[in-house]
């Protein structure tokens, strides 16, 4: 067993971790940091595909004499609040903007340092590519070797004490060896949860931060938003590549946007003055999830469910030149003719011999999470969470950066996290004691999940060994097909009552009598998938509760039958707390120091952004 | 198509051996590796070890690493020939976890 004590266990080693690490080492505490993958190639900072951004204001303060100083911290607060369709917590939208520009040009600096390239353009951003941040990430957690490292471990479940949370336990993936490290606080940031067929994030997005921390009494919040973007289905060997999402954005901005046509051919339109007030911006996304995701809805989508981008009818020759600029724009950060490890030459030549490129709607972001104020503290002492684990800053649509927010979070996370070691009492032996005891307390699924223990590998195995059901791999495809049919960018009550009853059904015949087959504890598939399933399962269930009860449409939540914005009746978070027999579920109005909350309602997600009284700022300020 | 991958679990098995799978052409048409384990995990056989814990699935993280017909690739970029046999072993050298995963690199 690997057992550790220390004041600070971070739980995550992407963008979130390695900044809480970095914070809290720097403030002289003692830290743990335990990472699913490997620091560097663990989360989602690797997948980034295009710019991360602060204000203009203060990027042209920190000598970038291109910056637009027009674009404030100010009008930034007011995209991520007017975007987020005024659901965000805006004490967080403000800790965002004021604590981004000095993480972010500090990530910056450690890129370059260790030889990445970032491209400044106005406003205030820097194009990149996901692995840059993720070498100058590693290049800053190796500035600090002070920080105890644990790579290629699950952390299963958190341990608390009758008062406060003591630190969490799980297994090494490679070896099964169980790992429990006591620390006198604990920061999540292991990101979010990807319930979907087609994602576009990493393998590590299974939902494990949100559901430790609310089976330890945490809250979770906003779990009814997920943000689709276009995503590649075809060829199979590119499935799940973001390349359709950056061609349609930067050949659009240079007067080639795809025509969009539904699998009979027919051109699916975007209104102009639509694509107009969201070029180029995350608002893009939205609207692709909009007026695309529609039409697949309605049954007129390809039969692996997207949508055909067509480029036949510009003339050969600005196709040529298009795409010549694209190939030589991108080849500053990657392999000529590649995109990421991808060979996307076949991409190429599609484009220019008129044949059609297949683009789903793929996920790539979870709003919900756990929710946190501006000192990311959870409610649950001696417990702090970081990132995409976490809800509230972006609200309804994620219009902002992942990636700031990660290192935002993540830097707050420490900080707060070695205030509060440094001056908390020691853990008591009686605590410690407590916990296992009470293991239960942080372990147990509870009500809403009655067969899921966060036991010991060998005590999972030992469950599973008498059971007769499908297997853990098999389980999350299941749960992947429920979740694309009722809980996807397009909703209606209908499906979203379909799939509650199928996950139901799921959760009475299916998760209590799941298999694992292999008895070896060593890099044991099955093993994970049990975890992931049923984390996925918990956040499915209170993501596609939240959808049900909010019947209207809000930023990436949209419904067919319920299209208007109704401020009136639904300008809350939906709150989730365990209790003893299930959960309860509350509605917070989000705290609004800044803008007053908007009152009546828009007639849809699209008409809400034109609304004069909303005074929506990103056109005026390119 | 028939793929063969090599299985070994120290302290269990005495030697490595190798087990053939029969993929449906249709399930990993312009599919690569990692598209066909994923297959073979979820519809044949869950106990297959292959690396995908932390995969980013698009050549960038390099993990899943493993020989394919001989020659180190990556799971997740060596794209399959229905035509051509297919052999999959964990990449020398580095000693086996189990079935196709190395000791990390």
């Amino acid at each position: 067993m690997i057992d550790r004590q220390t004041d600070i266990l971070i739980i995550g080693g992407s963008g979130a971790g390695i900044s809480a690490a970095i914070a809290a080492v720097e403030k002289g505490s003692r830290v743990t940091l335990v990472s699913k993958g490997r620091i560097g190639k663990a989360g989602n900072v690797q997948m980034a595909g295009g710019s991360f951004s602060i204000d203009g204001k203060n990027a042209k303060e920190l000598g970038y004499r291109t910056a637009n100083d027009k674009v404030t911290p100010d009008v930034v607060f007011d995209n991520l609040v007017k975007e987020g369709y005024y659901l965000n917590d805006q004490n967080l939208v403000r800790q965002f903007v004021e604590e981004s520009p000095r993480v972010a040009y500090e990530l910056v600096q450690f890129g370059e340092k260790v030889g990445q390239k970032f491209a400044f353009l106005p406003p205030g951003k820097w194009f990149s590519v996901g692995r840059a941040w993720a070498a100058g990430l590693k290049a800053a957690a190796a500035a600090h070797p002070q920080i105890d490292i644990l790579e290629d471990c699950l952390i299963t479940h958190l341990l608390r004490s009758e008062k406060r949370v003591i630190g969490a336990a799980g297994y090494h993936i490679y070896t099964g060896e169980e790992i429990r490290v006591i620390a006198r606080a604990v920061v999540i940031a292991s990101g979010g949860y990807q319930v979907f067929s087609l994602q576009n994030t990493v393998t590590d997005m299974t939902g494990d931060g949100p559901a430790m921390a609310y089976r330890a009494g945490a809250k979770l919040a906003d779990m009814e938003f997920v943000l689709c973007f276009p995503t590649a289905l075809s060829p199979l060997r590119l499935r799940g590549s973001i390349y359709p999402y950056l061609i349609q954005v930067l050949m659009g901005k240079w007067g080639m946007p795809p025509v969009v046509r539904d699998k009979n051919g027919r051109e699916i339109l975007t209104p102009s003055e639509v694509y107009e007030l969201v070029r180029g911006s995350k608002m893009e996304k939205l609207t692709a999830c909009y007026y695309w995701g529609r039409e697949i809805f309605a049954g007129n989508g390809t039969e692996a469910g997207g949508i055909w981008f067509d480029y036949s009818s510009y003339p050969q020759k600005k196709r040529e030149e298009i795409v010549q600029r694209y190939i030589d724009y991108m080849s500053t950060w990657h392999r000529r003719g590649y995109y990421m490890g991808d060979d996307i030459q076949e991409v190429y030549r599609r484009i220019l011999t008129g044949g059609y490129l297949e683009v789903g709607l793929g996920c790539e972001y979870s709003n919900g999470g756990i929710v946190v104020n501006e000192k990311m503290e959870t409610g649950v002492e001696g417990l702090y969470a970081a990132g995409e684990a976490t809800s509230g800053v972006f609200g309804a649509m994620r219009a902002g950066d992942g990636l700031i927010e990660m290192l935002v979070q993540g830097n707050r996370a420490g900080i707060s996290a070695a205030d509060y070691a440094s001056g908390s009492e020691d853990i008591q032996e009686t605590e410690i004691q407590y916990s296992c005891e009470r293991e239960a307390m942080g372990k147990a699924g509870g009500a809403d999940d009655p067969s899921y223990c966060a036991g010991t590998p060998g005590e999972i195995m030992e469950q599973c060994a008498g059971h007769d059901g499908i297997s853990t791999v098999e389980a999350r495809r299941k749960l992947e097909e429920i979740a694309d049919n009722g809980f996807s960018f397009i909703r209606s009550g209908e499906r979203i009552a379909k799939s509650r009853k199928e996950l139901e059904q799921f959760a009475g015949q299916i998760l209590p009598n799941m298999t694992i087959k292999e008895k070896s504890r060593t890099y044991n598939l099955e093993l994970l998938d049990y975890h992931a399933v049923h984390n996925l399962y918990l956040c499915l269930k209170l993501g596609l509760e939240a959808a049900d009860m909010r019947k209207e449409s809000r930023g990436s939540h949209i419904r067919v039958d319920f299209p208007q914005v109704d401020h009136e009746h639904f300008l809350h978070r939906m709150v989730f707390g365990r209790t003893c027999d299930g959960h309860s579920v509350e509605t917070v109005t989000p705290p609004a120091f800044k803008f007053a909350l908007p009152k009546g309602s828009d007639a849809d997600i699209i008409s809400y952004l034109f609304n004069e009284e909303h005074n929506y700022l990103r056109p005026k300020m390119r | 198509m028939e793929i063969r991958v090599f299985r070994y679990l120290a302290g269990r098995d005495k030697e490595p051996y190798y087990d053939t799978f029969r993929v449906p052409d249709e399930a990993i048409r312009e599919a690569t590796v990692m598209d066909a384990l994923n297959y073979i995990s979820e519809n044949i056989d869950p106990t297959l070890a292959y690396y995908r814990h932390s995969a980013c699935n698009h050549g960038i993280c390099g993990r899943c690493v493993l020989e394919v017909n001989g020659k180190p690739a990556l799971a997740c970029e060596a794209r399959i020939d229905s035509a051509i046999p297919l052999v999959l072993k964990p990449v020398p050298n580095r000693g086996v976890v189990r079935d196709l995963v190395a000791v990390p690199g």
